[in-house]
């Protein structure tokens, strides 16, 4: 370190002093020497780079250790020329100085670039299968708690949905479509090798409120050199029983051999709502509630609602704006033995709902050692802890979570009220079952610490250098402790007197991978890489919870649980899985052009019943490299062309332990009475309706794929078009209530995908002005091809399962407009009940009630008239980044979208409810149908509601189509010679904005809200959840 | 370090890990829980599996909390008749009951039917099971005595509400099963019901089994649904046998019935317990009468949680004599405000509400009557009456009569006994009579159904409101006929 630092300036310094004194001598004579340094944009410095003068090939140089160089060139004017393998490279003209800080670019489209894949690397011109590369550069960009947020529009056939706002949620990813209805979608993660334990229900321990927290949360973004996505087959095969949702590989930073580097980084930020709700002021509600009297021939309430003004704003009661910060120190170095990478972190960020936050201090230590000639060894240990407290958000049980209740809360009533308990206004009085959302967000505390531990050591032996083993072991482990409290005085708690719990769950996930890895190339034609390996992995948890009802004293909390008069039983619960695979590769390629890669993978799982333990997962790949042809080779505007077909089976054992046993368990209790005696009694009972026919599900996956480099790599492309075919898919499906049991695992069909990605990435201008853009396009269709189901599944009364339609298919009624006439109500088919002859007169549709098309044509409205709405799969998703760097500033703009994809906002079912139980959109409101302002859009107000309540129809169905600027970021780059006057070797000032503006015709927060979180088939439902946030920061990043 | 040690740990590693017992590693053993085979072996075994039939009668611990009798399935009886108006707003469901334009996607229906046939599901496991388990003759006689009574107070309550539906008496069943008739479905209770009052004692003690079911409650039953089926004789004969065993009888005083030192007492045949047992189990086991009945107002006596979500018509409180002890006991007319006085309100039910032992009201503990003496008595009367018995019917009906009349001291003359009616006039006397004693208690709509009065009693408590042929049965549960192609829907539906 201290070396590097006297270094490091030194070099700098020279270059200065010929700057300040020698210029005048030099510039006399026929040649003169430039000096300079070469680093990637980011800083670090890029040994062995080659500065060349443009058109006189004598005149070249290559970068030291630390990537400075000196050329002694000619007098005049001159061009510089300087590349380095897997950047862009750049001319540079003399600037008069003859001192340079050149900063290069990395470029993606480099056939040279190495890409992590499944037990190895392999050079991106050599893959046969689909894969997708994402560096640090871009995952830095969008300031992100957790890196599957910064996936989000980076890579073509990757759907990353942001389902909440809330610190460190969860994001629901697909990649390539929905590839099973029951058992997980979400991908596997590999961290180093490592498969992790990405299931949020391992980890969780049953004490969060709102949505769980993403596994992914615990490792800190920065500490990510590049993320590899495996989309196809012959990529993810390797994964066998794991790949059928495709694979995320992580590699975090490592050191180089070389100086060693000391970097700090930090940004700070401020977050807000990006879109609150425009909702009814008191005056406008209490007219409403009024009128919704009136016409139910009911007494109003208000007196005189214009006198009650604005009233109490709920939303922005709940919401604020919250800052987040990030520090980060990292150093790295290393020499011909030796490397290093180690870092230290702490994340701090507050949620825009009252009471929400996320820390994280999270320190990694990577290092590897050349221990003998033949043998490497190495070992990673990163550990990380979580403090997050959540408040309530989404449905909630007794009373709706806090963002549901602050929308629908009367604006009448005022936040505070000193006369009750607690000081907060108790309950919302107009009818609709409401908890104070303050109150709740404010008192009602939750709590997790999630500690984690990933460690992994290898040996590398090499035998010969084209035979080489690696035997690794990895442990991931965590503690996770969830505590929550409610105080006795809140609507929540009011049967219960307070609630506590708390609960712990400890686990882990150990793997033991040996692979032996075998390279050569014989009569320089033929190329073999070969891996085979075993594997052993297995995970165990156990879970502890504790609760507890009627705290007299709300001043202790879930830290004294003991303190409560009503403890109700603990419970607890182990469970585990082990797996045994056999895997092996077969890469073959003859004469350089022809790529042949064989894979297969067996895997052993204890979750299958006996017999059904074991899967054969195989795949094969063909690459037909087409500009290596000699009739391509006069094409000179064609840099790469390749064509690439795949073909694999994969599978998906993402289900819990013990699905295939009955278990009985403990469930039923009551009391009997004799007088004043109580006699508790408890009761056991099977805890599931067991289908002993179950199968298990597998995905054949057709890749046919396309890349292509122009005009020396400026423009390069790739295209996918793929097919995934699952079989046997498992899913929760509804059932008879005559079984015992509202839903069971059944086999009911196979699903099918197919799609097609697209990424374009251009160099549009070099040289001073550099300008870069990349794009891409993801489509993908989806459909249900066989469903062993004689009648349709329909969910959540609004999606629809049936035979040749696709997941997230909405299904309900047509909202034609409203009555605008009694006699047009009268005389037009109605719901049963609103009929004229109705027996209850106050159900009789009237004006200003919806219409509902009748679509069976049967002069009634009826379940019949349901049909097909639309889809909540998007037509095709996108992102676009352009940057462009000019000198020393650095500009990066963001767009990512969706298109053709609807949404179901539950929260309309009350925020177009015209009862006046509760409050309401405002424009919707003051617009409500009255003959006065008769309009066809929005409902009468009818205190005694109308039968048409929770009928999930157009009326609720919205375009959730968006554009979105996700991010833009500014910065600056001190040059070298700038930053060395401060003793640094970089530094960089950024500001940037994040959700900035989003483009869509969606009334609700946020396009991307999903109630349901990772669930496969209730998708596209907006209810109540944790808003989408703007966020502005500053950042530096400085390293020495 | 040399090679050969070197390629000797990496041939060990290879092997170990190759030729080791992978079966044993790829095996399951939840530790934490108990699988079906190994279950359903002890005696212990035997009772928890006939309590968590108990179990599903007052609350559960998933959805709704809502077991059979927590609230939604007498609730409903009360308002699809002329008994109770719903007042619970954001309640579709109960505002179609009450109105009669429920349709076959009622959720309460739904819900109704749900945890009816949950219950039989988790007796039938009982019955089928509990007989290989090698335990104490009499008690397991006992035990499925309790499982088919369970299971024919449900179908009872299911073919009376739906009809012709399936019948399920089997541990394992088919997904789909079709629907039996309804003479089969009331042979099957019949059989069991048969069982249970020769193999069910007469009493527990209190503390060790008061509570379950006993061949007094088999016998009452027995007698409902012969009367339901109009085998007056058969009826009679229960109903005598309920009379003569004298180990129950009524409370002098109405207001006594509903007090928490009543449960279980002498006049109640069979009831469902609620209430967390002071903290023992989950709140949720309380019961609902309070929030439920209870009206908001007195929350200025103190009263939490009263929300007064379902209310009697004010028909049903006008068809007392006005020193009926019942209507005192049963209604809350008047709140007294500590700062402003005593007010009059609109009547509402408070007579499950034990005012003296759970002052501010909220979590009831206690019992939902399913089936206490006064029925019986009437259901004697009944019987007698469709005999031409009408001496002996009259006899019955003042027993239940009389107790009326006494208010706390005194029988007072101005709730006189029926006399010389014919057997029409006791007929109507004997509904009425039953509407007045059993508010809230889940028969009403039993009543009228039976009596086929239905269309003619309901406008009289609901002017406007119409009930129709169709009204004699509720529709099958849309998601029901969704799922099961061999059901079909009731007429009119």
């Amino acid at each position: 370190m201290k070396l590097a630092t006297i270094k490091m300036p030194a070099a700098l310094l020279s270059a200065f002093c010929c700057l300040l004194f020698c210029n005048g001598l030099f510039a006399q004579n026929n040649t003169k020497t430039i000096r300079g340094v070469v680093a990637s944009t980011s800083g670090e410095p890029l040994p062995g780079a080659s500065i060349a003068v443009k058109g006189n090939a004598a005149i070249i140089t290559k970068t030291a250790q630390d990537g400075a160089f000196s050329l002694t060139v000619p007098g005049g004017k001159y061009v510089l020329v300087v590349s380095y393998s897997g950047y862009v490279t750049r001319e540079i003209a003399d600037n008069g100085m003859n001192a340079f800080d050149i900063r290069l670019s990395e470029n993606p489209a480099e056939l040279s670039t190495v890409v992590v894949i499944g037990y190895g690397t392999a050079r991106k011109s050599d893959l046969t299968g689909s894969v997708a590369s994402v560096k640090a550069d871009e995952l830095k960009a969008v300031p992100v708690t957790s890196l599957d947020q910064a996936l989000q529009g980076r890579a073509a056939g990757v759907q990353v949905t942001q389902n909440s706002g809330k610190p460190g949620a969860e994001t629901s990813i697909r990649i390539r479509g929905t590839s099973s209805i029951n058992a997980g979608n979400e991908p596997l993660y590999v961290i180093d090798g490592m498969l992790v334990s990405s299931d949020g229900g391992d980890l969780s321990a049953g004490g969060t409120r709102g949505p769980r927290l993403s596994p992914l949360s615990s490792i800190n973004p920065g500490d990510i050199e590049s993320i590899e996505i495996l989309k196809d087959a012959s990529a993810t095969a390797i994964y066998g029983s794991r790949g059928a949702n495709g694979v995320v590989l992580i590699t975090t930073k490592k050191g180089k051999s070389g100086k060693g580097t000391l970097s700090f980084e930090t940004y700070y930020g401020v977050q807000s709502v990006a879109n609150k709700l425009q909702l009814m002021n008191a005056a406008e509600f209490a007219d409403l509630v009024n009128d919704a009297k009136l016409n139910a021939n009911q007494t109003p309430i208000y007196v005189n609602p214009p006198n009650l003004g604005k009233g109490t704003d709920w939303q922005g009661e709940l919401f604020r704006n919250a800052p987040m910060a990030n520090y980060q120190l990292s150093f790295s170095g290393g020499d011909d033995k030796t490397k290093y990478a180690i870092s230290g972190s702490y994340f701090d960020q507050k949620g825009v709902i009252l009471n929400s936050d996320f820390k994280r201090y999270a320190f990694r230590t990577n290092i590897e050692r050349k221990v003998f000639d033949n043998l490497t060894a190495g070992a990673t240990v990163a550990y990380s802890r979580i403090n997050s407290k959540g408040v309530l958000t989404n449905a909630g049980q007794i009373v709706p979570g806090v963002v549901t209740s602050a929308l629908l809360f009367n604006p009448v009533q005022p936040v505070y009220d000193s006369t009750v308990d607690g000081g907060y206004t108790f309950e919302n009085d107009r009818g609709k079952v409401l908890g104070n959302p303050v109150a709740e967000a404010k008192e009602y505390t939750s709590t997790t610490i999630l500690s984690r531990i990933l460690g992994n050591v290898f040996l590398r032996y090499n035998f010969t250098s084209q035979l080489s083993f690696k035997t690794s072991f990895g442990l991931d482990a965590f503690t996770n402790e969830e505590g929550s409290f409610g105080p006795n005085f809140l609507k929540r708690t009011q049967a219960s007197h307070g609630e506590a719990s708390l609960g712990k769950t400890t686990g882990y996930t150990w793997l033991n991978e040996n692979t032996l890895t075998y390279s050569n190339t014989f009569n320089k034609r033929h190329t073999v890489d070969a891996v085979a390996g075993y594997t052993l992995q297995q995970f165990a948890n156990d879970k502890l919870f504790v609760y507890a009802f009627d705290f007299p004293d709300n001043r202790t909390g879930y830290h004294n649980i003991g303190a409560a008069l009503k403890p109700q039983k603990p419970s607890n619960s182990e469970s585990s899985w082990s797996m045994v695979s056999y895997l092996a590769r077969v890469n073959y390629t003859l004469d350089n052009k022809y790529l042949f890669t064989l894979t297969g993978r067996v895997d052993g799982s204890s979750k299958f019943a006996e017999g059904n333990k074991y899967g054969f997962f195989p795949s094969g790949a063909f690459a037909w490299r087409v500009s290596k042809e000699n009739f391509m080779q006069q094409v000179h505007a064609v840099s790469d062309l390749k064509l690439r077909a795949s073909y694999g089976v994969l599978g998906n054992q993402a289900i819990p332990p013990y699905q295939s046993l009955a278990l009985v368990g403990p469930y039923g209790e009551g009391t009997f009475h004799a007088g004043s005696q109580t006699e508790v009694y408890t009761g056991q009972e099977p805890l599931s309706y067991v289908n002993t026919k179950l199968k298990w599900e597998t995905t054949r996956q057709l890749d046919l794929g396309i890349d292509l480099s122009l005009f020396n790599n400026r423009i390069s492309f790739t295209g996918d078009y793929y097919q995934k075919k699952t079989f046997d898919l498992l899913l929760s499906s509804p059932i008879p209530l005559t079984t015992g049991f509202y839903t069971t695992l059944l086999n009911i069909g196979n699903i099918e995908n197919h799609g097609v990605d697209l990424d374009l990435r251009t160099l549009n201008t070099t040289g001073q002005f550099e300008w870069t853009s990349a794009f891409n396009f993801s489509l993908n269709r989806n459909k249900i091809t066989q469903i062993n189901s004689e009648t349709d599944i329909i969910l959540e009364n609004a999606l629809l399962m049936r035979n040749g339609v696709s997941i997230g298919t909405f299904y309900g009624y047509i909202f034609d407009g409203i009555f605008q006439t009694d006699a047009e109500a009268a005389g037009s088919p109605v719901l049963v009940g609103q009929e004229a002859s109705s027996s209850n007169p106050a159900s009789i549709a009237k004006a200003g009630d919806r219409k509902y098309r009748d679509v069976s044509k049967d002069g009634k409205i009826d379940v019949n008239d349901r049909t097909i709405l639309g889809s909540a799969m998007p037509k095709f998703t996108y992102g676009f980044t352009n940057t462009f760097s000019f000198r020393n500033i650095d500009l990066s703009v963001f767009l990512q979208g969706s298109y053709g994809n609807k949404m179901a906002n539950f929260n309309s079912y009350d925020l177009l409810n015209f009862t006046g139980q509760n409050n309401v959109l405002a424009d919707a409101g003051v617009n409500r149908w009255t003959s006065e302002n008769p309009g066809n859009k929005y409902p009468r107000a009818l205190a005694a509601g109308s039968l048409d309540q929770g009928i999930f129809s157009t009326a609720i169905l919205e375009d959730a189509s968006y554009l979105r600027i996700k991010n833009i970021t500014l910065s600056y780059r001190l040059s070298s010679s700038a930053a060395s006057r401060l003793g640094m070797s970089n530094l960089r000032l950024y500001v940037s904005g994040s959700n900035l503006w989003t483009f869509t015709k969606y009334s609700g927060y946020d396009p991307e809200a999903n109630t349901y979180g990772q669930s496969t088939t209730l998708v596209g439902i907006d209810l109540g959840g944790y808003p989408q946030t703007r966020i502005l920061q500053l950042g530096l990043s400085a390293s020495f | 370090m040399k090679y050969n040690s070197i390629h000797l740990i990496i041939a060990a590693t290879l092997c170990t890990g190759i030729f080791s017992s992978c079966k044993k590693f790829l095996e399951e053993d939840p530790k934490s829980q108990v699988t079906i085979t190994n279950y359903y072996k002890t005696e212990a075994d035997a009772t928890s599996a006939v309590n968590s039939i108990y179990a599903y009668l007052n609350s559960i611990s998933t959805g709704t909390t809502a077991g059979v009798y927590h609230s939604t399935f007498w609730v409903a009886m009360g308002l699809a008749s002329d008994e109770l108006l719903n007042n619970q707003v954001g309640t579709p469901q109960f505002d179609q009951l009450a109105t009669f334009t429920y349709t076959s996607q009622n959720s309460g229906l739904e819900e109704i039917w749900a945890m009816h046939y949950k219950t039989i599901i988790i007796a039938n496991i009982a019955i089928a099971r509990i007989p290989g388990i090698a335990m104490n003759e009499l008690l397991k006689n006992r035990l499925m005595g309790e499982a088919r009574f369970l299971r024919a107070l449900m179908y009872f309550n299911m073919v009376r509400m739906f009809g012709s539906i399936p019948l399920l008496v089997e541990e394992n069943n088919p997904l789909t099963p079709p629907p039996a008739t309804t003479d089969a479905i009331y042979a099957q209770i019949i059989s069991d019901l048969d069982f249970a009052a020769a193999n069910l004692p007469d009493s527990y003690d209190p503390g060790n089994g008061r509570g379950r079911a006993t061949n007094g409650a088999a016998n009452a039953l027995l007698a409902k649904v012969y009367l339901t089926q109009k085998q007056w004789d058969k009826a009679a004969t229960a109903a005598k046998k309920v009379i003569d065993f004298n180990r129950y009888g009524l409370w002098d005083d109405f207001a006594d019935v509903f007090k928490l030192s009543s449960r279980n007492g002498k006049e109640a045949i069979f009831s469902v317990g609620f209430g967390d047992a002071g903290g023992a189990i989950i709140f949720w086991e309380a019961g609902q009468f309070q929030v439920r009945l209870l009206p908001l107002e007195l929350s200025v006596e103190g009263v939490k949680n009263s929300q007064g979500w379902q209310i009697p018509t004010e028909y049903l409180y006008n068809q007392y004599d006005a020193d009926d002890r019942r209507r005192a006991v049963t209604f809350i007319t008047e709140i007294n405000d500590p700062a402003t006085g005593s007010k009059t309100i609109r009547p509402y039910i408070q007579k499950y509400w034990d005012r003296a032992a759970e002052p501010t009201g909220n979590e009831s503990s206690n019992d939902f009557p399913v089936l206490r003496y006064a029925d019986v008595l009437l259901m004697y009367a009944e019987a007698n009456n469709e005999l031409g018995q009408t001496a002996i019917a009259e006899e019955y009906i003042n027993k239940v009569r009389k107790r009326a009349r006494f208010n706390g001291t005194d029988y007072l003359p101005t709730v006189p006994d029926y006399a010389g009616l014919n057997k029409d006039q006791m007929r109507d006397a004997i509904i009425k009579e039953r509407s007045l004693e059993f508010v809230a208690e889940g028969q009403r709509w039993f009543d009228l159904a039976r009596t086929n009065t239905l269309i003619e009693k309901v406008p009289l408590a609901k002017p406007g409101v119409t009930p129709q042929s169709k009204n004699y049965l509720f529709p099958i549960p849309q998601r029901e006929i969704d799922l099961n192609n061999s059901l079909e829907q009731n007429t009119g539906y």
